[in-house]
């Protein structure tokens, strides 16, 4: 089990050449499939430079192994541009239940190493798991609500109640 | 019992697609049917400064989850043409009840309508009460509450209440912060 944030800056290597290629910087999210589809390693925008998960031969606690340079690839448009642009990383972005509560900012994503599935979406202090994880777009992360603990329903329906005077 | 809600707390809320997470639009106003009394759908507005009111708007039918902190639908294609959805209903959604005229049945002006509460329970939401100030009284006046089931008729000019409210605006009661 690996965090983003311990992952995070970690060097990649070519098991080809033994070059370093670049470093962990992002993570891009297969959301139907609940796992890392691709890392982010170098450069920025329209050159970034990103490995699909299929590439990684090793992610180990010192350095990522990929099979070989020519794994490389150019952003695709959408979700992975917007990783690749550095203002749409993963941390940070607002998390929304899909009943429409907010539930924080992403800080964190919990994966396993070996398949890259996701484990758990850690939000401020709470980690959730990342089976309810159910889309990410431009303005946040849906997460189904299911039976999340109800941070702020009692309380809002409370409030509307009080609020309304009878 | 379901949540009830003043109108105005829900116009800014964001309009937030399920399938791309992406926030499509913002609400502008509760659309009702003043002769049912329910709500049939919302009006929009753009996202971000620069952006006006959009064209198309919300059927109620099609709102997944309306939360404290958004409104969610499956995605783009739950807006629709406001003919198809709004007036069939028998809503125009450019009739606006905020400001339109509380008077009673007798002729007497009582105060200006300023907000709307909702009950929302199910799929449903019913408007249960319109709050309104007296004319005399600026806007951040406290209101008064007109309970749905006293208010004899409704359109974007006037709300029609029998002259009994009149006491209970003098009386101040129902009123609320």
């Amino acid at each position: 089990m690996r965090r983003l944030s311990d992952a995070s800056g970690e060097p990649v290597l070519s098991r080809e050449t033994a070059e370093r290629v670049g470093k962990v910087r992002n993570l891009v999210l297969d959301v139907p499939g609940r796992r890392i589809a691709a890392i982010h390693v170098d450069g920025r925008k329209a050159r970034a430079r990103l490995v699909d998960w299929d590439a990684i031969v090793g992610f180990g606690p010192d350095g990522v192994i990929i099979d070989s340079e020519r794994s490389l690839r150019g952003p695709g448009e959408g979700e992975e541009l917007e990783v690749a642009s550095g203002h749409r990383g993963l941390d940070g972005r607002m998390v929304l239940s899909d009943d429409g509560f907010e539930l924080g900012r992403i800080t964190d994503v919990v994966f396993d190493e070996e398949s890259g599935a996701l484990i758990t979406i850690v939000i401020d202090e709470a980690e959730h798991p990342a089976a309810r994880l159910r889309a990410l777009g431009p303005y946040c992360m849906i997460l189904a609500a299911g039976d999340l603990p109800a941070l702020e329903a009692p309380a809002a329906a409370q409030g509307a109640a009080h609020e309304a005077p009878y | 019992m379901g949540t009830l809600m003043r109108c105005r707390d829900v116009s800014g809320r964001p309009v937030v697609t399920l399938d791309e997470a992406d926030d499509i639009a913002e609400v502008k106003d509760v659309v009702f049917d003043g002769v049912e009394g329910v709500v049939v759908g919302l009006t929009l507005n753009g996202r971000g400064l620069l952006s006006g009111p959009l064209h198309e708007v919300l059927p109620w039918s099609r709102i997944r989850a309306l939360g404290p902190d958004a409104v969610m639908i499956d995605g783009k294609g739950a807006l629709g043409e406001p003919d198809e959805v709004m007036e069939g209903a028998g809503a125009d959604p450019n009739a606006d009840v905020i400001g339109a005229r509380v008077i009673t049945e007798n002729g007497t002006a009582l105060g200006e309508v300023v907000d709307m509460v909702i009950e929302v329970s199910g799929s449903r939401a019913a408007v249960v009460g319109f709050a309104m100030v007296r004319l005399d009284a600026g806007r951040d006046a406290p209101t008064t509450l007109i309970p749905a089931e006293d208010v004899i008729s409704v359109s974007g000019d006037a709300m029609i209440v029998p002259p009994s409210v009149e006491r209970l605006v003098r009386e101040g009661r129902g009123v609320a912060s």
